[in-house]
C-alpha cells in the first residue's frame, strides 16, 4: 500500500497557505503561530492517542518540560535556538521513564499517570523552590536580543510537516499497523505477534518530542515560565478536542481540527468574547453525537474519492 | 516427534482452580481435540499455552523450549497461532489490514517486506473467501465471515501450531462443513498441528486425531475419538448421571 500522491499535495497545499497568510500581516502571523502551535500538539498527540488509543493526557506536561528545559539553559547562557530542541529531548527523556513503567501493566494506568505528571510536576517546583519557584524564571534579558516570531514560526510549520510525514507513513507502515491493532483489541494483538510494550513505548517517547519543543517555543515567545502557566491542562485539553474534533486516527483529522478550533475561537473572541469556550463545549456535543469520527470521519463516509485522499 | 509437552499446569483464578495439574502432549501433525463442559478450563488452558495467562505451576515445552514465562507476541512468532471463541477482531480496520498485521507480525516478523506481506495476505484471503470483502471493516461482516477473519488472521502468521477456540461457534450446518473441509485442506497444505475446541460432537470426532477431556479443570480422559466416546466418565460429565452414562456407552 501507499499513500496516495494527492494526498501530499493537499497538505502541501494547506502548508502553503498557512505560510502566506503568516507573510500578509503581523496579525495573521499570530494567528497562523497559534494554528501552528496547536496543530503539532494534537498531531503528536494523535499517533498515540488516535493510532495506539491511548488517552494520553500528558502533553501539557511535555510542554512544561520543554519550556523549563528552555529556560533553564537559555538563562545559564545556551543559544536558545539549540535549547529549544534540547527541551523536546528532555520530555523525550521523561516520555522514555513514565512509559517504561506503566506499559508494563496492561491495565490501563496510562490516563492517570500523565494526568498526575501534569499536577505533581509544578506542585514540585513550587514547594521546593527550584527553578524560581512559584514566580518562574524571566527570561527577556537572556533571549530577547535573538528574539524573531518569524523564526519560530518556521520551527513550527517545520515541525507539523515532520508529524504530517511520520503519520503519512504510518497509515502504511508495519508499526502503524501494529498500533493499530494494539488499539482494536489488545490481547488480540499480543497473540497475533505485536510487542505491545516496545510498540507503545517507541509511540509515547516518539510523540513527547514535539510538545517539549512547542514547550520552549512558548517559553521563548513569551519570555516567562511558570509553574502553572507551563504546566496548564489547557494544552492536553485543546490537543484532544481538536484531534476528535477533526478525526482521530487520521492524518489530516488533527490538521483540520487546528485550522477550524483556531479559526473560530479568533472569529467568536472578536464577536461574542467570553463565549467562545461555551459555544465549543456545544459544539463538541453535536460532533460526538453527529460525526464521531470527526470532520475526516464524516467526509470519508460520504465521498469514495474524497476518503481515497482525505486519509 | 512432540510438538508441544503441557506439564502439570495449575491455574487459580481467586478459590477457583481453574486447571488442576493438566497434562497434555501434542504430536506434530495431529488434530488434537479438546472438549469438556462449559467451565472445564479449556479456554484458559488455550489462554495458558498462547500466553494470555501466566500458570500458577507447571510447564510448557514447545520445540523443546521452556515457553511458560515467554510474552504472547514471542509465541506468535514462535509459531503458535489461536482463534477467539469471543470474536476479537481489530473491528474498526478492514479484513485486509486483519490479516496483514498477522503476516507482518507472524513467524516471518522483521524478515518479510511490505509488497510480499500484501501478496501473502491476499493468497490467505483467497483461500478463506475472503478476498470480496478485503476493503471492508471487520465489524460490518456477518459472523460466519468474522469466524472465517479469526481464522485468517491466525493463519496468517504461518503458525506450526494453530490453536482454534470453539471456531464453529454460531455457525449453521452447511458453513461447518465448509470450515472442516477448509481446517482439513490447509492443514494439509501447510503441514500444521492443531488443538481444536469443540462443543460440536460430531464435529470433533470426525476430525480429531486424538481427543482430550477436560472436567472441573482436570483431564480426565485421553485417548482416539472412539474410545472416548466409550469412555463412562466421560459420558457421565455430559449427561451428569452415571445410569444415563451407562446406558449409552452399552448401545
Amino acid at each position: 500500500m501507499k499513500v496516495n500522491k494527492n494526498s501530499y499535495i493537499l497538505a502541501g497545499v494547506i502548508y502553503a497557505i498557512l505560510v502566506v497568510f503568516s507573510l500578509i500581516s503581523s496579525a495573521y502571523a499570530e494567528l497562523i503561530y497559534s494554528i501552528l502551535f496547536l496543530m503539532v500538539l494534537a498531531q503528536s498527540l494523535n499517533i498515540v492517542f488516535g493510532f495506539a488509543g491511548l488517552v494520553n493526557l500528558g502533553h501539557a506536561a511535555f510542554v512544561g518540560i520543554g519550556a523549563y528545559t528552555f529556560a533553564i539553559l537559555s538563562s545559564q547562557g545556551f543559544n536558545p535556538y539549540i535549547a529549544i530542541f534540547l527541551g523536546g529531548f528532555s520530555s523525550c527523556a521523561l516520555a522514555f521513564v513514565i512509559g517504561f513503567i506503566v506499559f508494563r501493566v496492561k491495565e490501563i494506568f496510562f490516563p492517570i499517570a500523565t494526568a498526575i505528571l501534569v499536577t505533581a510536576i509544578p506542585y514540585f517546583i513550587i514547594g521546593t523552590g527550584v527553578a524560581g519557584g512559584y514566580y518562574g524564571i524571566t527570561l527577556y534579558l537572556y533571549v530577547g536580543s535573538v528574539y524573531n516570531p518569524y523564526i519560530l514560526l518556521f520551527i513550527l510549520l517545520v515541525l507539523s510537516i515532520i508529524i504530517t510525514l511520520i503519520t503519512f507513513r504510518m497509515t502504511v507502515s508495519p508499526f502503524g499497523y501494529a498500533l493499530k491493532a494494539l488499539r482494536e483489541d489488545y490481547d488480540a494483538a499480543e497473540t497475533t505477534g505485536v510487542n505491545a510494550f516496545r510498540c507503545r513505548l517507541i509511540a509515547f517517547v516518539l510523540c513527547a518530542f514535539f510538545p517539549g519543543v512547542a514547550g520552549g517555543l512558548m517559553a521563548f515567545k513569551t519570555f516567562w515560565v511558570t509553574p502553572s502557566g507551563a504546566f496548564n491542562m489547557m494544552y492536553s485539553g485543546e490537543a484532544i478536542l481538536v484531534t476528535l474534533l477533526g478525526g482521530s486516527g487520521s492524518v489530516f483529522g488533527p490538521i483540520i481540527g487546528s485550522l477550524i478550533y483556531e479559526i473560530l475561537k479568533d472569529v467568536l473572541m472578536r464577536n461574542v468574547p467570553g463565549f467562545q469556550m461555551l459555544i465549543f463545549s456545544l459544539l463538541v456535543i453535536v460532533i460526538v453525537l453527529f460525526a464521531p469520527e470527526g470532520v475526516v470521519g464524516y467526509i470519508k463516509d460520504r465521498s469514495k474519492r474524497v476518503s481515497k485522499i482525505l486519509r | 516427534m512432540v510438538l508441544l509437552k503441557v506439564r502439570d499446569i495449575t491455574k487459580r483464578f481467586g478459590g477457583i482452580i481453574a486447571l488442576n495439574k493438566v497434562s497434555v502432549d501434542l504430536i506434530k501433525g495431529e488434530i488434537l481435540g479438546l472438549i469438556g463442559p462449559n467451565g472445564s478450563g479449556k479456554t484458559t488452558l488455550v489462554n495458558v499455552i498462547s500466553g494470555l495467562y501466566l500458570p500458577d505451576s507447571g510447564k510448557i515445552i514447545y520445540k523443546n523450549i521452556d515457553i511458560t514465562r515467554i510474552p504472547a507476541y514471542l509465541r506468535c512468532r514462535m509459531g503458535i497461532a489461536r482463534t477467539y471463541q469471543i470474536l476479537r477482531l481489530f473491528n474498526n480496520l478492514t479484513v485486509f489490514e486483519n490479516v496483514l498485521i498477522g503476516v507482518l507480525n507472524g513467524r516471518k516478523y522483521g524478515k518479510i517486506s511490505m509488497g510480499d506481506a500484501e501478496s501473502e495476505t491476499e493468497n490467505i484471503l483467497k483461500i478463506l473467501g475472503l478476498y470480496q470483502l478485503r476493503d471492508l471493516q471487520a465489524k460490518s461482516l456477518n459472523v460466519h465471515e468474522k469466524r472465517r477473519l479469526e481464522l485468517a488472521r491466525a493463519l496468517a502468521g504461518d503458525p506450526e501450531l494453530l490453536i482454534l477456540d470453539e471456531c464453529l461457534a454460531g455457525l449453521p450446518p452447511s458453513e461447518i462443513f465448509r470450515m472442516l473441509d477448509l481446517i482439513k485442506k490447509i492443514r494439509e497444505e501447510r503441514d500444521m498441528t492443531i488443538i481444536m475446541i469443540e462443543h460440536l460432537m460430531h464435529a470433533v470426532m470426525n476430525i480429531s486425531n486424538r481427543v482430550v477431556v477436560l472436567h472441573e479443570g482436570r483431564k480426565i480422559a485421553e485417548g482416539e475419538p472412539a474410545e472416548v466416546s466409550k469412555d463412562v466418565k466421560v459420558a457421565e460429565v455430559y449427561f451428569g448421571d452415571r445410569e444415563l452414562a451407562l446406558r449409552f456407552v452399552k448401545r
